[in-house]
């Protein structure tokens, strides 16, 4: 799964859990995701528990797990960490 | 005092027509303007008002009766408000609002809400009286193990350590946790010991007698952190841990009551009541946010358990919080905020004849594609086919690892480690819990050496598992909640805190036929604790059982002794040999 693969299933999440159709432009220009989006504490849950799914992802620090709500960025980079970790398994 | 009593009476007289007022025309936002809590209250209390003044329809009276009286300080007044409701397709409903009224701000400043009628209400005698007669150790028996040999257990050790935990970040991440953790509680010989007491009863005088029993044993409380502390935000409230029943019981039994949150307090009700004969079709549980409640179905009744508050719902009761964020049972979840579920379209259908005779909690849909195809529907092993505790103790436990072996993505291979058996395909999942436990991550800021570690076991841990059954191990934040061990237990705890403190590099536990040790490697040095005493030894004495650590294990039953040479730490041992 390349970055772009990620990115829009990523976008669908953020889209579906807050209800508002955000273009895949402005998803991708947020350096900080919380912010620009009113992100709230039950949100970003909801939106951990479907990375974890969608990605076959675990996501235990909840420290980790507020960063990666913020940043598009860190969370490519996580869920490619993640694959690497599995196939390493 | 002749101010104070007029102060009180002006107080009274506001608050009155206040709420009347809210509840006929006001919004969440202006009634929330009377109260000043902790978030995590004022969340639940916008829930309730949303139920009774606006989500179905606004009541068409009000009237309100307001009883307090000074609190010592003279600052606040506590008492009641007694909110009449009548509506035009909806019952009539007697709100009663337990509240402190803080003078000086003008605001209520703690409450809890609950409604007249409930199960109190209904006069009935000769209820018969349930006693916790907790046992000894269960004697050794032989552990069915084709089914747990045969068994895969398919995911990481961290997802079965979330049923662990059982928090509620995790009930919403994982539905299965929610319906296994469930499962899990009747196959716990106490809970089958208890509700021996209940068979060849009328159920519904069974459901009384439970009801009593819970009210003098079970007292409700706040969420709780690590240190004590009420939490008092939803966030925190997501991370707790959740007490499993044997929790429960071992506290009743030492301290004569037990706290227990919503969802402790509906698991003792159905495990008890599925145990009985209750058929999975016939009751439920409604998750909300940050709210477990049950509803059963008994004879012509529906009754609705939240907290030991039981309400008879009726098609055109309304009731304070109607959102439904997932349904399950033992065998069957529900997730709308995952979309997730475990259920045929059949066991669907079942689920909405349910819910059709209490519309107040609606039912959204799930994508068509979520839905399983397989036929899941199942019974559970209960008194109605078992004469004795033994057999019906041996049969539910059968039925769960043989469905476990059989179905291997179910709920039951959750529930496997939710009952906290020793023998399963990843024992790592019971260290990682350590690790994840908010309990532990505080006690560590206590400890700083070893020394101190085994100091402090020897004056703060008794002798002794919680569970009478002896194939079940204690997890880390257990051994430091309840202040009791036995060796493995012991052993479990000791690795835990060893290395999440990072005072050894590598190690492990070792189970064996003598007793349990830890091993700890650091600085090449290779330490061997003995459990039974807290010394250090040269060597492990018996047949090793178990060995494992939050990366691998090794199981004598399951596995080749090749599997033991490849775990490095253990290989330590040999090498010092």
């Amino acid at each position: 799964m390349d970055n772009n693969e990620i990115i829009e299933k990523l976008h669908k999440i953020y889209c579906n859990v807050l209800g508002m159709d955000i273009t895949i432009e402005d998803f991708k220009k947020e350096s900080d995701l919380a912010q620009a989006f009113g992100i709230d504490s039950l949100m970003g849950l909801q939106i951990i528990v479907k990375i974890e799914r969608e990605f076959d992802a675990i996501i235990e620090d909840d420290d980790m797990a507020i960063e990666l709500v913020g940043s598009l960025e860190k969370t490519v980079e996580f869920i490619k960490n993640e694959k690497d970790r599995k196939v390493a398994l | 005092m002749v101010r104070g009593i007029k102060e009180k009476m002006e107080v009274e007289a506001r608050i009155k027509k206040d709420m009347e007022y809210e509840f006929l025309y006001g919004d969440a936002d202006s009634f929330m303007k009377h109260f000043d809590m902790d978030e995590a209250s004022k969340f639940h209390t916008r829930k309730w008002f949303e139920g009774y003044a606006l989500a179905f329809e606004r009541p068409v009276n009000c009237s309100v009766e307001v009883d307090s009286s000074f609190i010592s300080s003279n600052k606040q007044l506590d008492g009641v408000i007694k909110i009449n409701l009548d509506y035009l397709k909806y019952d009539s409903e007697i709100l009663l609002l337990y509240f402190v009224w803080d003078i000086r701000k003008d605001v209520i400043v703690c409450s809890k809400f609950t409604v007249q009628n409930t199960l109190d209400s209904i006069i009935h005698s000769g209820i018969k009286e349930l006693r916790l007669s907790m046992t000894g150790d269960i004697l050794e028996k032989d552990v069915d193990l084709e089914d747990l040999k045969e068994a895969e257990d398919p995911l990481e050790p961290q997802m079965y350590a979330r049923i662990l935990i059982k928090s509620v970040r995790y009930r919403i991440s994982n539905p299965e946790v929610n319906s296994a953790a469930l499962l899990s509680e009747s196959m716990c010989y106490n809970t089958i010991k208890l509700s021996e007491q209940l068979k060849n009863t009328d159920l519904k005088e069974s459901f009384y007698a439970l009801n009593n029993f819970a009210k003098k044993y079970l007292a409700v409380k706040s969420y709780l952190d690590a240190s004590g502390e009420a939490v008092t935000s939803p966030k925190e409230q997501s991370l707790v841990s959740m007490k499993s029943l044997d929790d429960v019981y071992y506290e009743i039994k030492k301290q004569g009551k037990s706290g227990v949150n919503c969802i402790e307090n509906i698991s003792f009700y159905l495990s008890i009541l599925q145990l009985i004969g209750i058929k999975i079709t016939d009751y439920f549980v409604v998750v909300q946010p940050f709210h477990f409640m049950a509803l059963v179905h008994i004879d012509e009744d529906i009754f609705l358990i939240s907290f030991n508050d039981v309400i008879v719902m009726r098609k055109t009761r309304l009731y304070g919080d109607s959102s439904v964020n997932s349904i399950f049972n033992p065998l069957w979840f529900y997730s709308l905020d995952m979309e997730l579920t475990n259920m045929s379209h059949k066991e669907m259908d079942i689920l909405k004849t349910f819910f059709k005779k209490i519309p107040v909690f609606p039912i959204g849909p799930i994508p068509e594609e979520k839905y399983c195809t397989e036929k899941n529907e199942d019974t559970l092993p209960c008194f109605e086919q078992y004469e004795s505790v033994e057999e019906l103790h041996r049969a539910i436990r059968k039925h769960v690892f043989e469905k476990s072996r059989l179905q291997p993505h179910s709920v039951y291979t959750w529930a496997k480690y939710a009952y906290q058996l020793m023998y399963v395909k990843k024992p790592q999942a019971f260290v990682i819990s350590g690790f994840l436990s908010k309990k532990i991550q505080s006690f560590l800021k206590k400890i700083g050496s070893v020394t101190e570690l085994i100091q402090w076991i020897k004056v703060s841990i008794d002798k002794g598992s919680i569970f009478p059954e002896k194939d079940r191990i204690m997890t880390a934040e257990q051994v430091l909640t309840h202040r009791t061990a036995a060796e493995k237990d012991l052993a479990l705890f000791f690795y835990t805190i060893l290395a999440a403190a990072k005072m050894i590099e590598t190690g492990g536990i070792i189970i064996t036929s003598d007793t349990s040790y830890v091993i700890g490697l650091a600085d090449g040095q290779v330490d061997i604790w003995n459990m039974s005493d807290l010394t250090e030894d040269k060597l492990v004495s018996g047949q090793v059982m178990m060995a494992f650590n939050e990366k691998s294990s090794y199981n004598y039953y399951f596995d080749s002794v090749d599997r033991l040479k490849e775990l490095n730490w253990y290989e330590e041992i040999n090498h010092r040999s």
